[in-house]
């Protein structure tokens, strides 16, 4: 089966000369359909930027980046836009909700970069909201809800396009431990049941556990995978 | 950071700062400058540009008995202290009472009189001869006379002249014959002679003279000869005219202020003086003021422009305040992190506040050093522009420096205390805002002004000084209420659509508390822009119904005895009407509440010369006025005589030898003015007398007054035959026998005589009582007397009256009882603004003058419609000065000294509200920078183009900017709407408000635009925001 994600030889410099900082160094990785793989390793290893590429968030310096067969490097503005919009999906640590528009008008802004229309668009918020656990909550704006609760309309509102790819940077990072572990076990269900693959990073034995398997980048490098 | 670092990093931040300090700084040193510098400039200008006779001080002293001297000189020292701060020129005109010189060749009687004039070669030029000089001891005195009374007395250098005693009075006995010999002649000068009982016009053919003035003789004079002589000659002075003309445009103002509180004393004083005197008898004094009267005018509208610049200044402080605010809470905001940092770090509270303290102070000290001398030197250049040669006094007085030092001050403690929050940056209500910008220290502050306003220059009204300031307050609290419930409706509308647009923006409008003081003032600058503009077009249009209605046409000029109303009308090339224009009484009221006698003013109503604002117009309010038979005055009933030199003859017999006939003409000339004509006196021993009148252009005959005279051997008690005919040129009309109403007899005098009205022949009996009597006046009018003279009153005087339309009265015109009735009531009658006053038909007024055998028919100015670019001149060319445009005194009211103030505080407000909503428009963008990075990265991220991403931004801007614009303005036009005519002061008729909309409509149009644009940049960064870097940064 072709991978989803195919990462050759990628390289990721930021700034130049002394002060340079090569975050990737010739990082390759695949990531097969339907896929939870967790990426771990310490801050400043070279994760985020690795999900970043992959998320269609930025482009490397070397080597090729492939999701859903498109070369992502090869992309242009709009191109990484359309990528973002239509096949992958990102979940933020911070969460990123709009903080005037509610769980349910949260959920539904990938829905109305589609244009989809209004009723089609309830129907899909419902349900997502359902599928996370938060129907009750549709009314409530983000700093009406806790952490958890942010980071469950933060995953509906990803799963909103049925994006192909999920990535996800410390989704669990501001959480506490258990409401962490009932955010991981929503991914890893719909991981499941949606048949998205997502590439996640963690620092969180737990989220590992939950995982297929883990890659672990240590200096800008994979170590195992 | 150091502060040098730190300033660096935050210079532009910094630079909206200094904007905003230097803006405030430089309103407030200006309209203080206005207030002090200004104010003094400006009423300098004004005195220096005041007509000599309109800064003079006048007293006038009759019934001075047998020794005026110590009266005279107790009036002139009164008069010397009240002027004392401004010590004056003075001069002193004394009048003799009239005496009989020699007859002429025709034996007639005439009469003149002394005078003594301490500044005569000032008054005129000496054409012959020398000036008057002391009389040696026994001699005759010295006089000089003018050409023209010389020409009509026949006398010529070295002629002796002897002037019997005072005749016709009771003291004449007390006075002595005086024998003057001429050794002067002089030309009057023009304007110099206004004490002269002739104006300087040298000789009168009919001079009013006797007891009740019922005597008319030729005079001529005056015979002006030593002041010190005649005043030391005792008896036979009938007035003494003491003038002092003050400098007062060149005094200090607290001399000239000194001077006012002298002048509203001098009555009294003048009296106390004159009767310490110990003279014998009652001196009469009296005060002729106009000075008084210049100065409270240049002080009641230099108060109007004193209020103005006062509540400009405040609505400026407010803004600057509140901008400042929100400048320093966003300073504060940028530097919460470094502070809460420093605190952490041991950084104690008193550190810090001399940290912020000190940047503050070095921020408000630059802005001082730029504010104050462009303040400086932008008033300046203005105030030497619109006031060229006034005094520009000190370049910094202290007042300015005070206001600037207190300025600063708060400047640099609302400056500290945004600097050092500690607390993190919270939501904010616009209202909320508004109240930690300090808005609410402002009321304490407008307390306070109101508080020192108190007792302060009179006319200052405290209330109207913070009137303005706290409308526009309140009404953008209000407006502030307004907007959330719109754009939730809006927000319940995008949500049901499709697009992720108009869901964003509507929800930022609607879920996102109007933020800041950055909407909030830009609201209140938007407001106070607007409502200076309406402020500003209010007092500019009143400027202009102020002059309509004070000159009353588009030209008015004061008449001159032997200019006709055909010259006017040749001069100015325009449509003329007479005016008749006199003190009157009608009914019981003769003065109003304030002392202001009822003026008649009668015009050709038909002539459409009428200005000023009145409901419906003139044409409609003057239409219950015209005369019977709609026919204007200017087309009167009568004989039309043709131009040239028409032939009167005077014909007829009488009873008894020596019965006189004085036949006196009324014509009408084009212009409907009337003018008589005195034909020789006929004697009715059947001898015609034909009489060649001189028309310059043709005339209507509108009656003929007979006076029938006794013979020296007429039966007092008996009736005379009389036949009497009067040969005129031209289509006879239907003329009608009448007695002056009011004369006794009546019905008994008329039925014993006879009208022939096409041959104008009058024959019967009549009893003309005795030769020592004033015989029979009898009327011949085309056309029979209105009932009652239809009027209009003006609304005060109706008031006064409790007239209403249909109300009989009798007015009192000089000695003359007319009958009116109430047609309607106006505002205010042209001419007299806020006066009580009668408007009326001038040839209505006329006919029933001369229906009463008045013939003071002479009107007393010219107004002109539509006349010629160059009028004035040609008037003044033709002996006609004095003339007035309503549009010369718009400008001279939109543009003169005195109405510095109000534009210029207007304008400094305008400027100031403008530069400091584009600088909360700045602010603004700023806080949209630092704001909404996270969420252009959220959206982004998201997958949203970035077309989409700016249309966001910049609807979320510019829809929130226009409608923070377009609230400022509603409420800006609410403001203009309930202060600007308050704020033009009190003038008549009052400011109606004006809402220029096309003006309106640009600011708010630039304001939106300036607004949205300045954003432009901030969203181009935005656009380029690390979509990662920002979302891993920023939460929700």
């Amino acid at each position: 089966m072709t991978p989803l994600v195919q990462v050759r030889d990628v390289h990721r410099t930021f700034g130049r000369g002394a002060t340079a900082v090569h975050a990737l160094r010739g990082v390759s990785l695949d990531v097969a359909p339907g896929e939870l793989v967790a990426l771990v390793g310490r801050s400043g290893s070279g994760k985020t930027t690795l999900l970043n590429l992959v998320g269609g968030l930025d482009r490397p310096d070397a080597g090729t980046v492939h999701v859903a067969g498109t070369d992502v490097g090869a992309l242009d503005d709009d191109g990484l836009v359309a990528l973002r919009r239509d096949v992958v999906s990102t979940v933020f640590q911070t969460f990123g909700l709009v903080p005037v528009l509610s769980a349910a008008e949260n959920v539904g802004v990938p829905l109305r970069l589609r244009r989809l229309p209004a009723d089609e668009r309830e129907q899909r918020v419902a349900r997502l909201l359902e599928l996370v656990g938060l129907t009750p909550h549709a009314t409530q704006r983000p700093d009406e809800l806790s952490g958890g609760q942010q980071q469950r309309v933060a995953l509906a509102r990803a799963l909103a396009v049925s994006p192909r790819l999920l990535v996800a940077d410390e989704p669990t990072g501001q959480l506490d431990r258990e409401t962490g572990l009932a955010v991981m076990a929503l991914v890893r269900g719909v991981v499941e049941a949606e048949g998205v693959t997502a590439l996640v990073s963690t620092h969180d034995p737990v989220m590992i556990a939950l995982a297929d398997r883990a890659v672990e980048v240590v200096d800008g490098r994979l170590v195992g995978g | 950071m150091s502060a040098a670092a730190r300033s660096r990093v935050q210079l532009r931040l910094l630079g909206v700062v200094l904007v905003v300090l230097v803006a405030g700084l430089a309103v407030l040193a200006g309209c203080v400058l206005l207030l002090t510098t200004g104010a003094d400039r400006a009423r300098q200008a004004a005195l220096g540009q005041a007509a000599a006779d309109d800064t003079a001080v006048q007293v006038v002293l009759t019934d001075l008995g047998e020794d005026p001297g110590p009266a005279v000189a107790a009036a002139g020292g009164a008069l010397g202290a009240a002027l004392a701060p401004v010590p004056p020129r003075t001069s002193t005109w004394l009048t003799s009472t009239v005496r009989d010189v020699p007859p002429g060749a025709d034996g007639g009687r005439r009469l003149g009189w002394l005078a003594g004039v301490d500044d005569l070669p000032a008054r005129a030029d000496l054409v012959a001869g020398s000036w008057p000089a002391p009389p040696a001891a026994g001699a005759p005195w010295p006089a000089a006379l003018p050409v023209a009374a010389a020409d009509a007395l026949g006398l010529a250098l070295g002629d002796v002249v002897v002037l019997a005693p005072t005749t016709g009075l009771a003291d004449a006995a007390a006075t002595a014959a005086v024998t003057v010999q001429v050794v002067g002649l002089v030309q009057p000068r023009d304007g110099a002679w206004a004490q002269d009982r002739l104006d300087g016009a040298g000789s009168v053919p009919d001079l009013e003279f006797g007891v009740f003035g019922g005597t008319r003789l030729p005079a001529a004079g005056p015979f002006l000869v030593d002041p010190a002589t005649l005043l030391a000659a005792g008896p036979g002075l009938e007035e003494v005219s003491l003038v002092a003309a003050p400098a007062v445009a060149a005094a200090s103002p607290a001399a000239v202020d000194r001077v006012t509180a002298g002048l509203g004393t001098l009555t009294g004083d003048v009296r106390s003086a004159v009767s310490s005197a110990g003279a014998a008898g009652a001196v009469t004094s009296r005060v002729v003021d106009p000075l008084a009267a210049t100065l409270a005018d240049a002080g009641t509208r230099l108060a109007a422009g004193r209020t103005a610049v006062l509540a400009a200044g405040v609505l400026a402080g407010v803004l600057t305040v509140v901008v400042l605010g929100t400048a320093a809470r966003v300073l504060g905001d940028r530097r919460l992190a470094e502070t809460v940092l420093l605190r952490a770090r041991g950084a104690t509270g008193a550190q810090l506040v001399r940290r912020a303290l000190t940047e503050a102070v070095l921020l408000v000290g630059v802005a001082a050093l730029l504010a104050v001398p462009l303040a400086v030197l932008v008033t300046r250049a203005v105030l030497a522009d619109r006031l060229p040669g006034s005094d520009p006094g000190s370049p910094l007085p202290v007042p300015v420096l005070v206001a600037v030092v207190v300025g600063a001050v708060a400047m640099v403690g609302l400056l500290a205390g945004g600097g050092i929050r500690t607390g993190p940056p919270g939501r904010s209500s616009g209202r909320g805002a508004l109240a930690r910008s300090g808005a609410d220290l402002l009321l304490v502050g407008l307390a306070a002004v109101a508080v020192l306003s108190l007792g302060g220059a009179a006319g200052t009204d405290p209330l109207l000084v913070v009137a303005p300031a706290l409308v526009l307050l309140a009404g953008c609290a209000v407006a502030l209420r307004v907007p959330p419930r719109a754009a939730a409706l809006a927000d319940r509308r995008a949500v049901r659509g499709r697009a992720l647009v108009p869901v964003l923006v509507a929800a930022d409008l609607a879920r996102r508390p109007l933020a800041g003081g950055a909407t909030a003032l830009l609201v209140l600058t938007t407001a106070a822009a607007v409502a200076a503009g309406g402020t500003g077009a209010t007092w500019w249009v009143s400027q202009a119904d102020q002059a309509d209605l004070r000159v009353g046409a588009d030209l008015a000029v004061p008449a001159v005895p032997g200019v006709p109303g055909t010259g006017v009308a040749a001069a100015t090339g325009g449509r003329v009407t007479p005016v008749l224009s006199r003190p009157v009484a009608l009914g019981s009221l003769l003065r109003d509440e304030d002392g202001d006698a009822t003026q008649l003013v009668a015009v050709d109503t038909a002539a459409g010369v009428l200005r000023g604002r009145v409901p419906g117009g003139w044409s409609a309010a003057v239409a219950p006025l015209a005369r019977t038979g709609s026919t204007p005055s200017s087309t009167p009933g009568g004989t039309v005589l043709p131009a040239g030199r028409p032939v009167v003859t005077v014909s007829g017999t009488a009873g008894t030898p020596g019965t006189t006939a004085v036949v006196t003409l009324v014509l009408a000339d084009p212009t409907g003015a009337r003018t008589t004509t005195v034909l020789p006196d006929v004697v009715l021993d059947g001898t015609p007398v034909a009489t060649a009148l001189d028309l310059p252009a043709p005339g209507t005959l509108v009656g003929v007054v007979l006076d029938l005279r006794p013979g020296p051997d007429a039966d007092p008690e008996g009736v005379d035959r009389v036949d009497v005919a009067v040969g005129l040129p031209g289509t006879a009309a239907d003329w009608a026998l009448a007695l002056p109403r009011g004369a006794l007899g009546g019905d008994q005098v008329l039925s014993g005589l006879v009208l022939d009205p096409q041959a104008l022949r009058l024959t019967g009996r009549v009893a003309l009582g005795s030769p020592a009597g004033d015989g029979q006046r009898l009327l011949l009018l085309p056309d029979a007397s209105p009932s009652a003279v239809p009027v209009l009153l003006s609304a005060g005087l109706a008031t006064e009256l409790g007239a209403t339309t249909g109300a009989d009265y009798t007015m009192v015109v000089g000695d003359v009882d007319v009958p009116v009735q109430v047609a309607g009531v106006v505002p205010d009658v042209p001419s007299v603004p806020g006066g009580p006053a009668v408007l009326a038909d001038a040839g209505a007024v006329a006919d029933a003058l001369l229906a009463a055998g008045d013939l003071d028919l002479a009107p007393q100015a010219w107004w002109v419609a539509d006349p010629g670019p160059d009028a004035v001149a040609a008037l003044a060319a033709v002996g006609l000065p004095g003339g007035v445009t309503r549009t010369g005194l718009t400008a001279d009211l939109r543009g003169g000294p005195l109405a510095l103030g109000l534009p210029l505080g207007l304008g400094l407000l305008g400027v100031g509200a403008v530069l400091l909503a584009v600088t909360g428009a700045v602010l603004q963008a700023g806080a949209v920078r630092s704001g909404r990075r996270a969420e252009v990265a959220r959206l982004l991220g998201l997958g949203a183009p970035r077309s989409t991403v700016r249309r966001v931004l910049l609807l979320q801007h510019g829809v929130g900017t226009a409608v923070a614009v377009g609230l400022g303005a509603v409420v800006g036009v609410v403001g203009t709407v309930l202060v600007g005519p308050a704020l033009t002061g009190s003038p008549v008729p009052a400011a109606a408000v004006q809402l220029p909309w096309l003006p309106w409509t640009a600011l708010v149009v630039g304001l939106v635009v300036v607004g949205t644009a300045v954003v432009l940049p901030v969203v181009r960064v935005l656009l380029r925001v690390d979509v990662a870097g920002a979302l891993r940064e920023g939460g929700s």
